[in-house]
C-alpha cells in the first residue's frame, strides 16, 4: 500500500481551495475523470442560463470535499470509523464518473430504453476501469467497496445515506453550485450551519438537533425552489427531451449508429470502461456528431431538422401546463389520461410522436424513508411529523403536466388543448 | 424495465390494503424486495441498503404518487407472492416486522459490500429491537422459497 503525502490544492468557485492528496489527484489526472471536464453539470439548462456551463468535475470535487469535513465530524464524534475517512472521500469524488454526456438528458435514453443509470455504469467503471481499479487497488482501496457506497449498497447503511438521500453530500453541493451559476437567489443554503450542526441518529439516519432546525427548513425551501427553477423549468426540461430524441434517432439509425458505437448500448459502453475508451464519451463528442450529421447530410431529413432546432434554440414549446402540490401525484391522473385520449384521438396528432410530447413528473419534496430527521427525546423523528417546524405544513409532492410542441405542431396543439379545456 | 404504479397494484393486490401510512409504506418497501429477490420477479425497483432495510427511492416515488396501480402481475405471480406472505403471516411474527426480517437478511446475505460473516448475527446487532427467535422463525417459513 501507498502512503500518502504532500497536498496540492485546486481552487474551486463554491468552496474555496479544496486539497488533494496523492490517490485523490491520481484519480482525478486519470483520462476517465477527466472526462467529466466536458460533461456540462446541467445539461441544457444553458439555454436557459447562460451561466449555467458548470461541470461534473468541479461537482465532484465539491461533493467530495463536503464528504470531507462532514464524514470528518462525524468521525471525530464516534458515529462513524475514522479508517473508513478516506474511503468516503473518494465515493465522493467517484460518485458521478458514470455520467452520460448531456447529464440526465441521455441518460434518460439508457434508463428508458434499457433500465440503465449512471450509477451502474460507474460501477462499471471503479471496477472495470484500467486506469480507476489499478490506482484504487495500488493506494489498498478496494474498487468494489467504493461502487458499493455509490449504488447505495455498503454495509454501513449511514455511508450510504450520506451519499443518497434527501441532505446527501452530493445534493449539498449541487444545490450550492447549481444556484450560483444560473443566479437563482433563492437556491442558496446555510452550509455552514449544516456541516456545523449534522449528525446521524440512533439508527443511522442523517439528523439534526432541534436548534438546527432553520438550516433544515431553509434546505428544503431552497430544493423546491430550485425544482421549479432549474431542475424542471419548462423550457429547459423541453431541450432535454430533445435531446435524448436525437440521441434516439442517432443510435438507431444505422448510417449513424457506426459513428456513436459503442456508445449505443450496455453492453458497448462496458466494452469501452473494459479498454480504457470511456473518455471519449463526452458532450464534445455528441456536439461534433451533430455537426459532422449536418455537414455531411447523413441520416434522414426529420434527424437532421431536429439537431437544426436543437443548435438554432427552436425546440419543444410548452402549450400546456399544470403544476399542482399535494398528496397526490398526476401520475395516472383523470388530466393526464384525458390529454392521452386527446392526442390519440386527434387524427392530426395521432402519429405525431416526436412532434408531441406529454411530460408528466411527480416529484417528492420530502423523500419519504431517505427524509432528515430531528433528534429528540434520545430518538429522532422525521423532520415532516416534526411539528417545531415549518415543513410538517409542506406539501409532500409537486406535480406537473406539460404538453410540449415543435413548432410545425404547436398552431394545431393549441387548438386541441383549447377544446379539450373547454370540457 | 419499471413500470410506473406497479407497486400500487402489487401491494394492494398482495397484502389486501392501502400502504396509507409510514409503517405501511414501509413494509410495501420489504414486500416488493421480497417480490424480485425470493420470487425472481422483476418489477424494475432498484433497492439500497438503509437503516431499516432494503429501500427504493423510485418505489417511495410510486407508493406516494399513485392512485391507481398499473396491473404488472399475472395470476400464477400474484398467487406465489400471496404465498410467501401467507407463510409469512404463519410464522407469528407481526406481518410488518416479519417483512423487515426477511428482507433486511436477504439483503445483508446476498447484496452489501464487505459481506458480512454471519449475516444473522449482523442483522440482530444492527437491530436491537428484534429478537433472535423471531429471525429463526421467519427463516423457517422462508426457507422453501430460498
Amino acid at each position: 500500500m501507498k502512503v500518502l503525502c504532500t497536498m496540492k490544492y485546486v481552487f474551486d468557485e463554491v468552496h474555496g481551495y479544496i486539497p488533494l492528496d496523492e490517490l485523490e489527484r491520481r484519480l482525478v489526472d486519470t483520462p476517465t475523470f477527466q472526462r467529466l471536464r466536458r460533461i456540462k453539470q446541467l445539461a441544457q439548462a444553458w439555454l436557459v442560463y447562460p451561466g449555467a456551463v458548470h461541470t461534473r468535475f468541479s461537482h465532484s470535487l465539491g461533493v467530495m470535499h463536503l464528504m470531507g469535513k462532514i464524514a470528518g465530524k462525524l468521525a471525530d464524534a464516534g458515529l462513524i470509523r475514522k479508517d473508513d475517512l478516506r474511503l468516503l472521500k473518494i465515493a465522493a469524488l467517484l460518485h458521478d464518473v458514470g455520467h452520460t454526456p448531456y447529464s440526465h438528458a441521455i441518460e434518460s435514453y439508457f434508463k428508458v430504453r434499457y433500465g440503465l443509470k449512471h450509477e451502474v455504469i460507474g460501477s462499471w467503471i471503479i471496477t472495470e476501469d484500467p486506469y480507476i481499479k489499478d490506482v484504487l487497488r495500488e493506494y489498498g482501496i478496494e474498487p468494489f467497496e467504493v461502487s458499493a457506497i455509490i449504488r447505495g449498497r455498503h454495509r454501513e447503511a449511514s455511508y450510504n445515506m450520506l451519499m443518497s438521500s434527501d441532505m446527501d453530500v452530493d445534493r449539498l453541493d449541487y444545490l450550492l453550485r447549481d444556484a450560483l451559476h444560473t443566479g437563482v437567489k433563492y437556491g442558496v443554503i446555510d452550509i455552514e450551519r449544516i456541516v456545523q450542526t449534522i449528525t446521524l441518529d440512533p439508527e443511522g439516519y442523517i439528523a439534526f438537533p432541534q436548534k438546527a432546525v432553520q438550516a433544515v427548513e431553509a434546505f428544503y425551501i431552497a430544493r423546491l425552489h430550485m425544482y421549479r427553477s432549474v431542475y424542471y423549468h419548462k423550457t429547459i426540461a423541453g431541450y432535454q427531451l430533445l435531446i435524448q430524441e436525437i440521441y434516439r434517432q442517432m443510435a438507431e439509425t444505422k448510417e449513424i449508429r457506426d459513428f456513436l458505437k459503442p456508445f449505443t448500448d450496455p453492453e458497448g459502453i462496458r466494452k469501452a470502461i473494459s479498454e480504457g475508451n470511456l473518455y471519449l464519451w463526452d458532450d464534445f463528442f455528441i456536439g461534433g456528431l451533430m455537426n459532422l450529421i449536418l455537414g455531411q447530410k447523413l441520416g434522414d431529413e426529420a434527424l437532421r431538422e431536429l439537431i437544426k432546432l436543437y443548435l438554432g434554440r427552436r425546440g419543444y414549446r410548452t402549450v400546456f401546463e399544470w403544476v399542482g402540490f399535494g398528496k397526490q401525484s398526476p401520475l395516472n391522473s383523470k388530466l393526464v389520461k384525458g390529454l392521452e385520449e386527446a392526442l390519440s384521438r386527434d387524427l392530426r396528432l395521432k402519429d405525431e410522436r416526436i412532434a408531441v410530447k406529454l411530460y408528466v413528473e411527480s416529484i417528492p419534496i420530502i423523500t419519504e424513508g431517505a427524509e432528515v430527521r430531528i433528534l429528540k427525546g434520545g430518538g429522532s423523528v422525521r423532520v415532516n411529523d416534526y411539528g417545531g417546524s415549518i415543513i410538517s405544513s409542506m406539501p409532500e409532492e409537486m406535480g406537473i403536466v406539460r404538453l410540449y410542441s415543435l413548432p410545425v405542431t404547436e398552431g394545431y396543439t393549441r387548438e386541441l388543448i383549447a377544446e379539450f379545456l373547454k370540457h | 424495465m419499471r413500470i410506473k404504479c406497479c407497486a400500487t397494484y402489487v401491494v394492494r393486490e398482495v397484502l389486501g390494503e392501502e400502504p396509507n401510512d409510514f409503517s405501511g409504506r414501509l413494509a410495501a418497501q420489504k414486500l416488493i424486495y421480497l417480490i424480485q429477490k425470493v420470487l425472481g420477479i422483476n418489477l424494475g425497483y432498484s433497492f439500497m441498503w438503509f437503516s431499516r432495510g432494503p429501500y427504493s427511492k423510485a418505489l417511495a416515488k410510486d407508493l406516494r404518487g399513485c392512485e391507481e396501480g398499473v396491473k404488472c402481475l399475472g395470476d400464477d405471480e400474484l398467487r406465489k407472492a400471496r404465498e410467501l406472505i401467507s407463510r409469512l403471516r404463519g410464522s407469528g411474527v407481526p406481518l410488518t416486522k416479519a417483512l423487515e426480517i426477511a428482507a433486511s437478511y436477504l439483503m445483508l446475505r446476498d447484496e452489501v459490500f464487505p459481506k458480512p460473516e454471519d449475516p444473522v448475527k449482523e442483522l440482530l446487532e444492527r437491530k436491537p429491537f428484534i429478537k433472535d427467535e423471531e429471525v429463526n422463525a421467519v427463516l423457517d417459513v422462508l426457507s422453501p422459497f430460498l
